[in-house]
């Protein structure tokens, strides 16, 4: 039978109908759906990279004269020569979200389990209270930390006595100012991928893998971890890309000496006015962005043939 | 390998799930825990796995006691109920998982698990994983993952509960089989009497968080000691009973029995094969009954008698009707007395 007999062919799929129907049918039914991705995602991807060929006018408008030094400008040289400056900053994104998201995969863990282990009447409690800092925008949140770390609140207070930072100062802006916000903004993010998977653990692999004379270490690698896989690498995924891209709270928290690529797309799409650097950045970040999730993945498979 | 557990209590909120248990288990046997379910016999097993911690009492293996040991330190192997199977992994590589916790060398691992798999009937299915298996194939790679380990003592959770009752009785024999020959002790969870005859060496059976009785399969079905263990394993009939010097009247009649009970009032336990169809009045233990009702069962004729709902079996070719009468015969040494 050629192909186009079998599309003809009437076949029973809840009424008699044939393949080429339900096909024609499918997709008028996912239609809506493309059409949203064509629109939203497809077209302003190209245009960003169409941007990012462009070259910025004398007043920040844009000249569609095709180049390249946009790219050149980002991977370090200037007027003035060489400098790694930019350079740094995409590194320095890329290991503020990798250490975001290990810090809260870690962080998660226990909670995701200590929830789980609650009996079902308290977890709802426990998940909402996992839930609650949603209810309010990440800007009020931001500014909370600032009022937090401010140098008249215990914290600050401590790290002076500690010797940590001169007394009368805040915490802010700081590296571990700009943790301390990414890791509480984040933090859900993992906790309810991951608690959805450690309730649906099965338990009897974890006592097989101790009967079977493994040690802690064993039993949380062998039977456990491949079987919280799945949720620990959505909060994982969803933790690292929006953090790769994080602006407000290093720009709050972090100071203009902390700047991560979020914070200078920001600029040059706003200060600045240099959209095809500006979009360039962007470029840049997706492809890092896409690199690090593949890496990632790539890790997550090997684990779960261990 | 003689596994002795003393005294074990054990409470999980206001349940009581065992109550007091001694055991005592001889090497190279075969001991079942028989029970329905919420007897305790599976918290037992776990308690001596060392996946549950007694709230009291001891258990030695071999004399030395294990009770504050946790499982991965005991020389002991479970088979669990769901099999537990590590779905990332082949079927070669969770057998070969209690040897590399151990940190065996990998071609010692290699030669054992090869070995066994191969005694099991599985080298075809070595690099497929669990779920690629039929539940009777898997309930072979969960006691391949035990056995290859030569643990002293092999735990069985209901290992048979998953599979159809066909494959169920072939399995009964295999394992019984398998057990000869390994001569090593197995403890066997099960809530199924049939399972549990087949198999067994001795057998606890329990309700209730208690033991209340053991002994061989053939103690436990021909001597009840109570009216429990009486009706849980095989059919029963029980005559309430009442003791007049050395004769027993229940609502049989007049009943004697081979040493007359201490009781003023009890119950005698009688099994339908120890009931026996005769021509005439036999000289002992002789009832005239009518017949019920019969059921056709292919190899047996099973039938009910008035009085008593006395229920007997017999065989196939008797052309008996309803409304017949009858002389049966209570065998004196079927009779076993019981005192509740």
């Amino acid at each position: 039978m050629t192909n186009e007999q079998q599309n003809d062919t009437r076949i029973w799929h809840g009424e008699l109908t044939t393949r080429s129907a339900l096909r024609r049918r499918g997709l008028l039914q996912v239609s809506p759906g493309l059409f949203w991705i064509l629109i939203f995602l497809t077209v302003p991807a190209l245009a960003l990279i169409a941007l990012s060929f462009a070259t910025r006018g004398g007043y920040g408008e844009i000249e569609w004269v095709f180049t390249l030094e946009n790219f050149s400008r980002l991977a370090g040289y200037g007027m003035f020569g060489w400098s790694p400056d930019y350079l740094i900053i995409l590194a320095r994104s890329l290991w503020v979200a990798f250490v975001t998201t290990t810090i809260c995969t870690a962080l998660a863990f226990p909670l995701a389990f200590y929830i789980a282990r609650k009996p079902k009447t308290t977890r709802y409690v426990w998940l909402t209270m996992v839930i609650i800092p949603f209810w309010t925008n990440l800007v009020i949140r931001t500014y909370a930390w600032q009022l937090v770390l401010s140098p008249d609140l215990p914290i600050a207070k401590f790290a002076a006595v500690l010797g940590l930072i001169p007394a009368g100062s805040p915490l802010y802006p700081s590296e571990f100012a700009v943790y301390l916000g990414m890791i509480s903004a984040f933090l859900p993010f993992v906790v309810l991928p991951l608690y959805s998977s450690v309730e649906k653990l099965d338990w009897s692999l974890v006592e097989a893998a101790f009967d079977l004379y493994s040690n802690r270490r064993r039993v949380f690698m062998q039977a456990i971890l491949p079987q919280t896989l799945p949720g620990l690498s959505v909060g994982a995924i969803l933790t690292f890309v929006p953090a790769m891209g994080m602006f407000l709270i290093p720009d709050f928290l972090g100071g203009a000496k902390y700047m991560l690529v979020g914070n200078l797309i920001q600029q040059q799409f706003g200060k600045s006015r240099d959209w095809p650097f500006g979009a360039a950045v962007s470029l840049a970040l997706m492809v890092l962005t896409l690199i690090g999730l593949f890496v990632f993945r790539r890790k997550g498979e090997k684990m779960e043939v261990i | 390998m003689t596994l002795e557990a003393y005294a074990v209590h054990k409470s999980y909120g206001n349940v009581q799930a065992l109550k007091n248990v001694d055991l005592t288990v001889q090497k190279g046997e075969l001991f079942t825990l028989l029970g329905p379910s919420g007897c305790g016999k599976t918290t037992l097993l776990r308690i001596i796995a060392g996946l549950e911690q007694a709230d009291t009492g001891s258990v030695f293996l071999n004399g030395l006691p294990i009770t504050q040991k946790p499982a991965n330190e005991r020389p002991v192997n479970t088979v669990f109920q769901s099999y537990a199977l590590f779905p990332h992994m082949t079927n070669a590589d969770n057998v070969a998982f209690g040897l590399r916790s151990q940190k065996i060398p990998e071609g010692d691992i290699r030669t054992r698990v090869n070995k066994i798999l191969e005694m099991m009937e599985l080298t075809n299915f070595k690099d497929r994983y669990p779920d690629q298996l039929s539940g009777g194939q898997r309930q072979r790679v969960a006691m391949a993952r035990a056995l290859v380990c030569e643990p002293e003592l092999l735990l069985l959770d209901e290992p048979m509960s998953a599979l159809d009752a066909k494959l169920r009785t072939q399995l009964q024999i295999q394992l019984r089989r398998l057990q000869q020959q390994l001569n090593k002790t197995f403890i066997l969870v099960t809530h199924d009497q049939d399972e549990a005859l087949t198999v067994s060496d001795r057998i606890a059976v329990m309700k209730d968080g208690e033991v209340l009785q053991h002994g061989s399969p053939r103690q436990i079905y021909d001597r009840p000691n109570c009216r429990f263990v009486a009706q849980f394993i095989g059919t029963a009939n029980i005559l309430e009973a009442e003791r007049r010097n050395d004769q027993i009247i229940t609502h049989a009649g007049r009943l004697t029995v081979p040493s007359p009970p201490q009781w003023k009032r009890g119950a005698l336990v009688i099994r339908p094969e120890g009931i026996v169809l005769r021509d005439q009045e036999p000289e002992t233990n002789g009832v005239l009954a009518t017949v019920t009702e019969t059921f056709y069962r292919g190899n047996f004729l099973d039938i009910t008698l008035d009085p008593a709902g006395l229920r007997m079996r017999c065989a196939p070719h008797n052309k008996l009707q309803v409304g017949d009468k009858v002389w049966v015969e209570l065998l004196k040494d079927a009779l076993v007395a019981i005192d509740d």
